[in-house]
């Protein structure tokens, strides 16, 4: 009896304190001594974030290198081209200043939806292949256009370098440079390579092509931006969408996708097929998971005290892996999608890669916080084994963006450098916040995610107001050298 | 020589920003974030004046009214920012487990890692603009001076820099300590005190840079500096020498300085072990010198 009213006034005072405290926060004078959470339901929120904040940096560094060579192109090479670059004959419409400005809206707008509903035929071209088994058409699209990339407009941007620092190079250097580039960036981004020569050549890549996408005339390049994110959103968050489809397929046959197919003709290989362990957060693999995990429990697994020490090892090489960039025939365009994961168990060969090419997707390994919350919340690490060791090295412990992500962010930032260097300061700042609060919110909803919007509207928002107001405000403010 | 100049003013302007980012920012990725997200929201304060220039442009042929409204922006920007962090961190600590509080934002670090970023946004916005201009050719001269204005703006903005820097601290931690002093009046006056006097010398500050001789700005600036750095190391140590007993009652652990950790991360994680093989330890010895008392 006794013990039945001690239960129920544990009850009652946990009701009240439920109660209280949606009102408001406890201060820390309020905290009573009991063991456990305070909320079991829910997952520890210092946990989520001591590992955002982790996962952030490895994301972060490379988006902020990216923008930053971007500026650097752009300021050295690209200066004089703006809005005379190859893009421009593929527009339907030719932007003029002659012209006014609801005509050019209104055919920058026309082109821009050109180019999502180009997106959007080619992704369900893709995924038709991938689910009728032609995954070799994708691969050999992929490798056709990361070459392509990197040997032309790589030839193209170091040649107008070279002309900008008044160097001289004889032809037969150049071309051997340009396809000794081209070759070795392939390789890199399809078969095996060092982490960091994977890492720095897709960075490149995303480069060469936001530089690319910067000679786009100036209405479509915002109204593109626009469009974009908001087909990003539609197309992550919609229940019934070519995403899903994929993961689907990818399930039921049980092979490892050679690349992520989607809309936007953005794929991602994987550079070892086999090793590679992604998962997804699905209800169907949370069972396959749990028997995982306690295959994996009976199996000594060093525990890593912190993410810091796996991040260090295996984090950068599985950043930027697998992703690339295809290339449409008329257009290029690409999208992102990030993928964190931050558990380090082994994943059977037989586990299909995860869809993290899915542009504009962040995904969270739901596994990892359940295994985390089972395990004290601590990562675990690889074994010894060889498998584990290669596989390992493959698997994420850090989120992944994809490509199209880099591109885009470094697009807003292209446009800010043809302007002033505190756009581009401004700009910067606005996407890396995007950037983390999207991160933020999937390290809290544990859902896939887009990561495209949010950044790029307060990077819009941003620019437009620098740009404009900001600007010609401190300039008049510094001709009297007053410092606000 | 104008490269020269360009790497001169460069230095000037970020050095000290750069150590402090380099010895507390960039190890700790909490603060990353925390540092990020202010400049962030001290850019939106900067907007937000830049807007109101625009809207009322005759008011400002005097340089004051800009100096009075950016002032406000910035003040309550700086404010707002201290509540949204006091609120993830109460959020953070209730959704955890009381033994570890990982997410304890240390506020002194966290206090630091604020203004780091308020004072490099600050100073990305302000002096991007004539230090580009630096790296070319020509020169600007500095009115009633013989200065150029480039070498002078870099050192303006590293001032600024570092009062922001200073501003911040001080107004968060005073904040912080202000809602447990109840019923103590004369210390929560004291406290008020403090934060005003950073008001006043960020107005202050921001006037004096009006004045034509640019070597009464300078020294004057530079005074103000150490007055108010001054004021910002004693109220960040002041509390350790008196005050700790209050803070002890009040939050039931070790005062969350954070001054000694470099990762503050890992080292809880090993603290409660140590802290466990001690009591093992303890209770081990207890037990023998009851064995041995017994025997």
């Amino acid at each position: 009896m006794d013990n039945k009213n001690e239960g129920d006034e544990q009850k009652k005072k946990k009701k009240h304190k439920q109660k209280k405290n949606t009102n408001k926060v406890e201060f820390y004078t309020h905290y009573k001594i009991h063991e456990g959470k305070r909320n079991p339901g829910k997952e520890d929120l210092d946990y989520i974030v001591s590992v955002y904040t982790k996962q952030l940096r490895k994301v972060l560094i490379p988006v902020a290198v990216t923008m930053l060579l971007v500026v650097l192109v752009i300021r050295t090479a690209y200066k004089d081209q703006e809005d005379e670059g190859a893009f421009n004959d593929i527009m339907i419409y030719d932007e003029s200043e002659d012209d006014s400005a609801a005509f050019r809206f209104g055919g920058a707008l026309l082109n821009a939806v050109i180019v999502i509903a180009v997106i959007l035929v080619v992704t369900v071209i893709m995924v038709c292949l991938y689910m009728n088994g032609f995954d070799w058409i994708l691969v050999g699209w992929v490798v056709l256009s990361v070459f392509v990339i990197l040997t032309f407009y790589g030839l193209l941007t170091g040649l107008q370098i070279i002309q900008y620092t008044n160097k001289s190079l004889d032809w037969i250097s150049t071309l051997i440079i340009a396809l000794n580039f081209g070759i070795a960036g392939t390789i890199s981004i399809v078969w095996k390579s060092a982490k960091i020569v994977n890492q720095i050549f897709l960075i490149i890549i995303s480069v060469l092509f936001a530089a690319i996408l910067s000679t786009l005339p100036e209405y479509t390049t915002w109204i593109l931006l626009v469009l974009l994110a908001i087909y990003d959103l539609i197309v992550v968050l919609s229940p019934k969408g070519p995403l899903k489809m994929l993961v689907e397929t990818a399930e039921k046959k049980g092979k490892p996708i050679p690349g992520l197919i989607y809309s936007s003709m953005v794929w991602f290989m994987s550079t070892l097929d086999k090793n590679k362990k992604k998962k997804k957060n699905n209800k169907k693999k949370k069972k396959r998971e749990e028997e995982k995990e306690m295959k994996k429990q009976k199996k000594k697994r060093k525990k890593s005290s912190s993410s810091s020490v796996s991040n260090g090892s295996e984090s950068d090489d599985i950043l930027l892996n697998n992703q690339k960039i295809n290339l449409n025939s008329s257009e290029s365009e690409s999208e992102s999608e990030i993928n964190p994961i931050h558990d380090s168990d082994e994943i059977d060969k037989e586990e299909t890669e995860e869809n993290e090419k899915k542009t504009t997707n962040i995904k969270l390994r739901k596994k990892g916080n359940e295994n985390n919350n089972v395990k004290k919340k601590k990562k675990t690490q690889r074994n010894n084994t060889k498998k584990e060791k290669e596989s390992s090295a493959l698997l994420d412990h850090s989120p992944k963006l994809g490509l199209g992500d880099f591109i885009f962010y470094s697009l807003l930032i292209s446009k800010a450098a043809y302007q002033d260097y505190t756009t581009v300061f401004t700009c910067f700042v606005a996407i890396l916040m995007g950037l983390s609060l999207t991160l933020f919110f999937l390290a809290l909803l544990q859902k896939a995610l887009p990561a495209l919007p949010l950044s790029i509207l307060f990077g819009i928002i941003f620019f437009f107001i620098t740009s404009n107001v900001l600007v010609p405000m401190i300039s008049l403010v510094f001709q009297s050298h007053v410092f606000l | 020589m104008s490269v020269i100049r360009f790497l001169g003013c460069l230095f000037i302007t970020y050095a000290p920003l750069f150590v402090l980012i380099c010895q507390y920012v960039l190890l700790d990725a909490k603060l990353l974030i925390i540092a990020l997200s202010s400049c962030f929201f001290w850019m939106i304060s900067i907007l937000f004046t830049s807007l109101i220039w625009l809207a009322v442009p005759p008011l400002y042929e005097t340089n004051i009214w800009i100096i009075i409204v950016s002032f406000v922006c910035q003040e309550i920007i700086r404010y707002l920012f201290f509540r949204l962090l006091l609120l993830l961190e109460r959020t953070i600590n209730y959704h955890s487990r009381l033994g570890q509080r990982q997410s304890e934002i240390h506020y002194i670090k966290g206090s630091l890692a604020s203004g780091l970023g308020f004072g490099v946004g600050y100073v990305l916005v302000m002096n991007t603009g004539l230090l580009t201009k630096a790296a070319g050719p020509g020169d600007l001269e500095a009115s009633g001076c013989s200065m150029s204005l480039f070498v002078l703006n870099s050192f303006n903005a590293q001032i600024f820099g570092l009062l922001n820097v200073a501003w911040t601290m001080i107004m968060f931690i005073v904040l912080k300590q202000y809602k447990y002093k109840y019923g103590q009046t004369r210390e929560k006056q004291i406290l008020k005190l403090k934060v005003i006097v950073s008001l006043v010398s960020h107005f202050a500050a921001s006037c004096i840079t009006m004045i034509d001789n640019c070597a009464v700005t300078l020294t004057l600036l530079y005074l103000l500096l150490i007055c108010i750095c001054v004021l910002a190391v004693y109220i960040t140590f002041g509390h350790i020498k008196g005050k700790k007993d209050e803070f002890s009652t009040i939050i039931q652990d070790r005062i969350p300085l954070g001054l000694n950790d470099s990762n503050s991360d890992k080292k809880s994680k090993h603290e409660n072990e140590k802290e466990k093989v001690k009591e093992k330890k303890d209770s081990s010895s207890s037990t023998t010198a009851s064995s041995s008392e017994s025997n």
